[in-house]
Formats: C-alpha cells, structure tokens, sequence
C-alpha cells in the first residue's frame, strides 16, 4: 500500500487520500477517533467493530490508503490486510503496523520513579509477565530498576491462573506489584486478585493505564487519548504527504505521558503525595 | 308485679333449680339432671379446647414452613457467598485460596461439608465437619453446574444433611478493554467451578422440636384462658336463665302475678322483659278464658235444649211413618183445596181446607211442638195443593193470609232464597219438598224470635217438609198398591177365559180335521177304482176329471195330515222313538220318493252324502223334516238344482243341507216362513200350491228332536236349508210342547193336551181295497 501512496493521485480524493477509521465501540475509543477526524485534514471513514462484521472491514479496506485502527482489537482484526496501517492504544501490535505511541515501555522508568517518591521505602517489587512481554520486561524494565535500586522479584507465567498462583506465593516477599500489558496474563481476574492484595496486604499496585488507576491501581503513567488522537491524525498526514511507511516504523513517535494516582489509595498507603504532585500528577 | 328477688318467700337463684326439679318431680315430668350453666361450661372449654389446638397446629406448621424456607434461604445465602469468594480461587484452581475463600462458610455451626471443584470438575478443596458421611460429588449435578452459568443451585436432601450445589461464575471479557476502559467491550459468564456446601440437618430438626414445644405452651395457655372465660361466661349467662326458668315454673304453678328482675341491657334482658310481658298476657288471657268458658257453656246448654227440641220434634214427626199400614192412616185426597192446619189460630178464616187421616194427626202434632219449640203463641201451616197449576199466586194468597196482618206479603222469591222471613212478631219458614216450594210456616210471638228459635224453626220446617211428602208418598204407594190388586184380578179371570176358548179351538181343529180325512181316503179310494176302470172304461174327459178330483183330494189331505200333526204338537203329546239311522239311506229314499215331484223339472234332486253318517235319532221325524225341505226345494225352483247333502262338521255334528237355486226369499221374509200358515207371499200359494204349514212342521219337529233347522237365503239366487242334528238326541220321553200362540198366550199357565186320536176309518170293499198314494 505504500506503493500505492507513492503513486501520484488522479482526482480530488486521490489527491487528498483515502483514510479509514477501525475502532470498537467505547468512549476512549471515541475520545481516539473524534481526536483523530478533527485534526485530520481529510475526511476519514469510520467504521465500528463489530463480532460479526470483520469480513466488511477488510473488504472496505482494500480501496482505502491509510487505516487508523483504534485499541489491540481493531489491530487484531485487520491483521494481514494490504494496506498502510496507523494503530492507537495498542499493546501488543502486529509487525507492520505503524504505532502512534511508543506503548508503555518507556513508561516504567517513570512509574518505578514515582513509586519511590511516594513510597521511598519500598525496595522490592513484584512482576509477573508472560511469553509475549518477556523481552518487554528485559528491556524497559530491569535497566530502570537496576538504575534505581529497586529489586525485582519476577517471574513468568504460562496464563491467567498460574498468574494469579505466583501473586498469591509472591505476596508475601514484595512490597509492590507491577503490572505488565501481557494480553496472555494480565486478565481481569488477575488485576483483580492485584487489587485484592492491594487491600489485603497493602501492596501498591502500579498500573499500565489510568483507567487501571480509577479501577483501584495505585499510580500508572500513560498518554491522553485526546493526545494520541492528535498523534495519529499527524502520522496519517505524513503518510498522506509521502513519507514512507519504514521511515515511519524506525522513528517512533513521541506523545506526552500522564501520571494518575489514586487519591484514597495513596492516602490508605500512606505514600507521600507532594512528590506525585510534583510530578502534575492527575489524581483520581 | 312481684320481682323474683324481693320475694322472700321464693328461693334464692342458687336454689332455683333444685325447687324447680322439686316441682317437676312432684307432677311426674322429665328428670332434669343437667345444668345449664354446666352445658355451657363445657361448651366454651371445648370450643377453647379446640381452638387451643387448631393454633397450636397452625402455629406449628407455619413454624415448619419457616423454618425449612429460612434453611433453603440460608443455604442459599451461604452457596452463593462461598461461590462469589471462591471465583478468583477457582479460576486460579488454587487451593489455598480456596481454604481462604472458604474458611468463613464452614465456620459456620450449621454447615458440616465444603468443597470446591475447578472447571473440569476437578476437586480443588474439601473440608468436612461430618465424620459418618462423605458422599462424593453427585455426577448429574456437577454436569448440570458446570454446564450452565446461569444454572439454579441444587439441593440434594442425604440423611443428616442437605447436599447443595452451585456454579462458580466469573466473568470473562477482552483484556486490553478490561486495560483502557473496564466497561467496554463484551462481557460474558463462564462457569470456572463448583461450590458445594453440606448443611447439617441437626440444627433445624432441633429448631422444630423447640416450635412444638411453643405449640404446646401456647395451646396450654389458650386453653387455660378459655376454661377462665367459660367459667366467667356460663356464670354469667346462667343467671338470668336461672331465673327465668324460676318465674315459668312459678307461672306454671298458678302463681300468674310473678315477674323477673334481669337488668341487663342485652339479648337475656329483653327476653326478662318479654317473660313479664308475657305472664301479664298471660293473666289477662286465662280471666278472658274464664268469661269465654262461662259464656260458651251457657251457649252450650241453650243449643243442647235446642237440639233436645228439634229431636223430639223429628221423632213427633217419624211417629205416624212407623204406622203405615193402617187403613185409619189413609188420607183423604180428593178436595183439591188449600189444607189448613191450627186453622183456629188464625186470625182469619181464608183458610178453610182440611187434612183428614195421618195427615191432619202429623199437622196437629207439629203445630202443638211447635208452639212449644219457638216459645210462640201461635202457630199456623199452610200447605200448597199438589194439584194447584197457579202455585206462584196460590203461594202469595196463602202467605197474603197471615201476610195481612203484618203489613208485607213476602213473594216466592223470597220464601225459597231466605232460609226463615221475620220481622218483630212473625215469623215466616219456608216448607221445601226437594226443589219445591210446599207451604209455609207461620209463628207468632211477642217479640223478635232469637237466632236459636230461628235455628229450630228452620230445622223444623225440613223436618215437617220430609214427614209430610212421607205421609203423602205413603198414601199414594197405598192407593196404587190396591189398585194393581184389582187389576190383577181382572186379568186373571181374562186369562182363563182365553185359554178354555183355545182349548176348545184346538180339539175342534183336531177333531175335524180327523172326521174330514176319514171320507177323504174313501174318496180318493173310489176314485182310483174307477180310474182304474173297475167300474168300466172311461173316456178321456171322464179320465181328465178324474185326475183333477185325485189331485185336489191329495192336496186336501195333504193339509188335513199337516193339520193333524200340527194338532198332534199343539195337544202337546209327540212320542219319539229313537235309534240308530243312516243319514244318507234316509235321504236317498227321500230323494227316490219325490222323484216324481220333479217329473216335470229339467233336473233331478242330487245326493251329495261321500260317506255314510249314522246316529241315534227319531228317523221318521227327521225323514219328514227332509221330506218337507226337498218339496220346498222341488217346488219353488222351475229350473237350475237341488241338491242335498249329508256330511258331518268339524265339531263332528252332523248335517242335511237342501240347497236350491230357486225363487230364493227376501231377508225380512226368512224370520215368518216358519210360522204356522205363513207363505211369503198369496201369490206362491196361488202358483206353487202348499198350506203354509210344512216349514213350521219341521221346525216344531227339530226342536222336539234337538236340531236346530236355519235358512240362507237371496231372491232370485236361491236357498239353503240346514238341519243339524245333535251328536246325542235328548231323552226318549214324551215332550211337552206349547200350545199355538194365540190371544193371551204367554200370560198363562202351559197347557198339555191329550193326543188327538183319529176316527177309524170305514173298510173298503175287499175287490177295491188299495192304499191311498201319498
């Protein structure tokens, strides 16, 4: 499909190309994809996703030149399709696929920092990750820790049971959790069963998204979906403009992170808020 | 009025019953054992008694009831609390967890069993409090939980526990929505195990026994308070019954004046206020029953001599009926004039008619009881003549005798519509004989008569109406009676003088008849001689002359034969010789002898006899019967057939039947042609000949031998004569037979003659002697 935005255009609408929107239904989603048509300078096409109408999607894919695809399922469901994808709030994106943010590894050095503002004696935190996220865990997350002096007491895990299992055993030896976006783990029973040893035996638990963070979790930095929006709208402009998609692919994007606390959380850990406010932290 | 209570001389209200029983037993009533205020005692305890139980039981079974949902709400309650603890646990499949999520259930007294089962039925964790029984998981349900999500728990009742069994439920939903936004995306329910909970028995079995110990105590209880109430209520209700029961058998004692004292203001003191009332009424009712029963039997006795009058007057009346039968009781009736009775007592002298006899002795003796009866001081009865065409006016002036003097003439309206007319002196009653007006009484007195004198004068007028049409009908039975005695008389001295004179008549005939034979025979003798030319020949006028005196001779003694045998049946005496005969020989001789009958017919008699028929009879009369028959026959058919027949019927009575095909003879001639000198019509005598009197021979003759001889005939067709003759012929005797029908027959005694012996005849001349021909 990039060949195909090489090729000069033949009209009006060839000249200002053909873009289409994926996403499921749902508010951030929305929030996304509304960010995203009024920042867009071409009218983009949206379509929700739904159960039954994946095979309509990829068919309306094929006279499209850019695809925004919004959230991990929109991206699984035009997995293959020829054409030049845009993906936003996604965890674990397919090869190809052009990410808006840079997800949330660059994220965990933020998030192990604000932990030990909050909770500066809290030395030894808790990770459990899967197949998919273990390069993840290795690369944006140990150096941090090394760096900041915080122990990690990680493990793998084959699913959302035997997550569940090495929390309980692990409980006892941590004083924080941290949680990965293992799609394969991190089940809601999971974060769950987190938030349960959040009560239980005070342990924070450090999210991946603010809404983490309004479910229960202690802290988590992320991006606006307003932002993202923006951010999306400005990568379907360049591929639009002729840039190609591999430039695009080697440089990834840079998009503002937030970080969200939870008010009473902190308050019941008694962690120290004046650093987190420091930090513009949003409380929830 | 004296109230019960300040009457000291009364017993109290606790000995009311005991005196009441003493009265009672006294006059030989009913023994009264029971009390009332016991009945009613018992009566509310039952009823307390009985609704003590029914809430005890109500009260135990809604306990029960409570009970059992409490403990399937309650396992419920703990099925679904371990199942949302356990979710996480079970989705882990992780034991401790599982200990954990579960430790608060089976703390619980009442809960003996826990276990938690994966989503592959798997057991995870099972603690167990009971030490008899460990039942393992009951397959159907465990397919039934994991299978369903939204599957309902399910109780499975052992021996000491309740087996319960329920699906453990999470959801499950996409894991990057549950990241970015908790409430998008799909959500659905998997089952990721099985919660079971064993609930013990023991604790609500012990809950029930304690709720029928509180049944108990609260059926105690209602019963205690209900046999309080029944002892306050029957005192209470008791009393004024007492009471009352007290003041009726004072009341019925005699003692009218008594009343009771009840205050109360309810449903008992109105019944107090109604006895009082009552026993008033009471009082006032037995004086008026006094008065009443004073007056009634003076009434009584004022009607008993009313009706001792009118007996005395009915049998004054009966007397002179008793005494038909005497000459002195016979009545005149002949003076067609008004007949007045007591006529001295009028005041006027109109009438002046008498009764004479039984009559006038009736009269008299009725004006005198009645004078007596109404207490009148005169009395008069007028009577209407039988004979009287102008009864209406004849009444009016009858009654306008007395009517006169008091001023108004009642008409005969009135007379037969008012039972007694009447103003303050008179009084007028009415006499009826069935629907008739007969006369009237007429009674005078001083003043208006009383409804009792009325009463008898009524009664008295239909008595005297009876005796008087008595006396009259007897009179006339009396006039008849001797009457029909005279005129028997004269028909019995009529009656001998008719039966001499046929008497006479007969012999006469029979006598006669006999001198007239006598020369016939020597006529017809003499006759033949010359015809034969004995006495030299003849010529052929001579020989035509002769012939016709033949003939004529013949039939001249044939009607004197006809007549002497009619004469022989008349006189009474016909001998009958019995015995056995052949039927058909007799009639082939009869055929044979009057075959010349029927020389100058184009047919001969024919015999139709296919057997013979033989029976016990007189042959010569029955030969002659036939003979008589078959001339008829013979005579009266010119052309066509005759034939007779000689058989037997069914019945096995047998029969001669002449049949022709003659002149035939009219239906309302067939009943006269027996009868002695009757041909049907002149005319056949004048052409066919005959006397008239073989046809009644031979019926007189079949009634002397049993037989019974019918005709069947139709003009122009011909006739039918049967003679059917007894199997048995009476006994050989000699007969009585009635005289001929004549003037007076019937009326008098039967009459039996002598047997008319012919005269002799005198001898021919030895050379001439020759038997006449038939």
């Amino acid at each position: 499909m990039a060949g195909g935005l090489a090729s000069a255009p033949t009209g009006a609408e060839e000249a200002s190309g053909r873009v289409l929107v994926v996403r499921p239904d749902g508010g951030i989603y929305a929030q996304i994809a509304e960010e995203f048509e009024a920042d867009c300078r071409v009218r983009a096409q949206t379509k929700l996703l739904k159960e039954d109408n994946a095979a309509d999607i990829r068919r309306a894919v094929r006279s499209t030149d850019v695809v925004l695809a919004v959230g991990q399922r929109a991206v699984d469901a035009l997995r293959g399709v020829p054409a030049t994808v845009v993906a936003a709030l996604v965890f674990s994106p397919p090869p190809g696929v052009i990410q808006v943010d840079p997800g949330p590894g660059p994220s965990y050095e933020l998030t192990l920092e604000a932990l030990q503002r909050a909770l500066p004696d809290v030395t030894r935190v808790g990770l459990v990750y899967g197949r998919e996220t273990e390069e993840h865990v290795q690369r944006f997350i140990v150096p941090p820790a090394r760096r900041l002096k915080i122990e990690l007491v990680k493990e793998r895990v084959s699913d959302g049971p035997d997550a569940v299992r090495t929390l309980r055993r692990m409980a006892p030896y941590v004083e924080a959790l941290l949680l990965v976006p293992d799609l394969e783990v991190m089940t809601p029973q999971v974060f769950q069963y987190a938030l349960g040893l959040q009560i239980q035996r005070a342990l924070p638990i450090l999210g991946v998204t603010r809404h983490q963070v309004k479910s229960g979790a202690f802290l988590a930095y992320d991006a606006d979906p307003r932002a993202l929006g923006r951010q999306a709208a400005e990568v379907v402009h360049q591929l639009l403009d002729g840039v190609s998609k591999v430039e695009l692919l080697d440089s990834p994007q840079a998009v503002p992170v937030e970080l969200t606390v939870k008010g009473d959380v902190a308050r019941r850990l008694k962690a120290n808020l004046a650093p987190l406010r420091n930090l513009q932290a949003r409380f929830e | 009025m004296k109230p019960i209570s300040s009457d000291n001389s009364l017993p109290t209200l606790d000995e009311a019953p005991r005196f009441a029983l003493s009265r009672v037993d006294s006059e030989q009533a009913p023994r009264f054992t029971r009390r009332f205020r016991t009945r009613i005692f018992f009566y509310i305890t039952a009823l307390s008694l009985a609704t003590s139980l029914t809430s005890a039981g109500i009260f135990t079974w809604r306990q029960t009831i409570h009970i059992d949902l409490d403990r399937d709400r309650r396992a419920k309650t703990l099925l679904t609390g371990l199942a949302t603890h356990a979710d996480i646990a079970a989705y882990a499949g992780d034991q401790a967890l599982c200990e954990l999520a579960s430790r608060t259930t089976l703390d619980e007294e009442d809960v003996g069993m826990v276990a938690i089962y994966d989503r592959r039925g798997k057991e995870i964790l099972e603690r167990s409090k009971i030490n008899s029984e460990h039942p393992a998981p009951d397959p159907q349900a465990m397919r039934l939980m994991l299978g369903n999500p939204d599957a309902a728990p399910i109780k499975i009742p052992r021996a000491t526990f309740h087996d319960l069994y329920a699906p453990i439920v999470t959801f499950v939903r996409d894991p990057a929505d549950a990241m970015v936004e908790p409430g998008i995306g799909s959500l659905r329910r998997e089952v990721v195990g099985v919660a079971r909970v064993g609930l013990l028995l023991e604790q609500g079995q012990r809950q029930v026994i304690e709720v029928i110990l509180w049944g108990v105590y609260l059926a105690m209880g209602i019963l205690l308070l209900g046999v309080f109430a029944a002892a306050l209520i029957s005192r209470k209700v008791s009393r004024p019954v007492a009471e009352l029961t007290l003041g009726a058998d004072l009341i019925r004692a005699g003692r009218l004046d008594t009343r009771v004292n009840i205050q109360s203001k309810d449903e008992i003191g109105q019944l107090g206020y109604a006895f009082n009332r009552m026993a008033a009424r009471l009082a006032e009712t037995m004086a008026a029953l006094e008065a009443l029963n004073r007056d009634l039997e003076a009434e009584v006795a004022r009607r008993t001599l009313t009706i001792q009058r009118a007996a005395a007057f009915t049998a004054l009346l009966n007397a002179p009926v008793r005494q038909r039968g005497s000459s002195a009781m016979a009545p005149r009736m002949d003076t067609g004039e008004w007949t007045v009775m007591g006529g001295k007592m009028l005041p006027t002298a109109h009438a002046s008619g008498r009764a004479s006899g039984a009559l006038a002795q009736l009269l008299d003796k009725a004006l005198r009881a009645l004078m007596e009866g109404s207490e009148s001081r005169a009395a008069a009865i007028l009577l209407v003549d039988e004979e009287s065409v102008e009864f209406a006016l004849e009444v009016s002036w009858c009654v306008g005798v007395v009517a006169r003097e008091i001023g108004q003439i009642p008409t005969e309206d009135e007379l037969s519509r008012e039972a007694a007319w009447y103003d303050s002196r008179r009084l007028v009653v009415p006499l009826h004989m069935g629907d008739e007006l007969a006369g009237c009484i007429l009674l005078f007195r001083d003043s208006l008569p009383p409804t009792d004198r009325v009463q008898f004068a009524t009664h008295a007028a239909s008595q005297l109406a009876i005796a008087v049409s008595n006396v009259l009908a007897y009179a006339h039975q009396i006039h008849l009676a001797r009457e029909l005695r005279e005129r028997n008389v004269a028909l019995a001295k009529q009656r001998d003088q008719l039966e001499e004179m046929n008497r006479l008549k007969s012999e006469f005939l029979a006598n006669t008849s006999h001198e007239l034979r006598t020369p016939l025979n020597a006529i017809m003798g003499y006759s033949e001689l010359i015809a034969d030319g004995v006495y030299g020949p003849l010529t052929p006028e001579q020989q035509d002359a002769l012939t016709g005196i033949e003939e004529s001779t013949r039939n001249l003694l044939t009607l004197i034969d006809n007549i002497l045998d009619l004469a022989k049946v008349e006189s009474g005496k016909i001998t009958l010789h019995h015995d056995e005969v052949e039927l058909r020989e007799l009639v082939r001789g009869v055929l044979t002898e009057a075959a010349p009958l029927a020389k100058h017919r184009p047919y001969q008699p024919e015999l139709d006899a296919p057997r013979p028929v033989t029976l016990r009879t007189d042959g010569p009369k029955v030969k002659q019967i036939v003979t008589n028959l078959v001339s008829n026959a013979i005579k009266f058919t010119p052309e066509g057939q005759v034939q007779v027949a000689v058989g037997q019927d069914a019945g096995g009575q047998a029969f001669i039947r002449v049949r022709d095909t003659g002149i035939g003879i009219r239906p309302e001639d067939q009943r006269i042609i027996f009868e002695e000198f009757r041909q049907v019509d002149g005319s056949y005598t004048r052409t066919y000949g005959g006397t008239g009197l073989g046809l009644a021979i031979a019926r007189r003759f079949a009634e002397l031998l049993g037989a019974e001889l019918s005709v069947e005939s139709a003009l122009g067709v011909g006739s039918t004569f049967t003679l059917r003759l007894p199997k048995e012929p009476p006994a050989p005797t000699t007969r009585e037979v009635p005289i001929i029908a004549g003037p007076g027959a019937g009326t008098g005694p039967r009459q039996t003659r002598r047997p008319i012996t012919p005269p002799p005849v005198p001898p021919l001349p030895p050379s001439v002697r020759k038997p006449p021909r038939p």
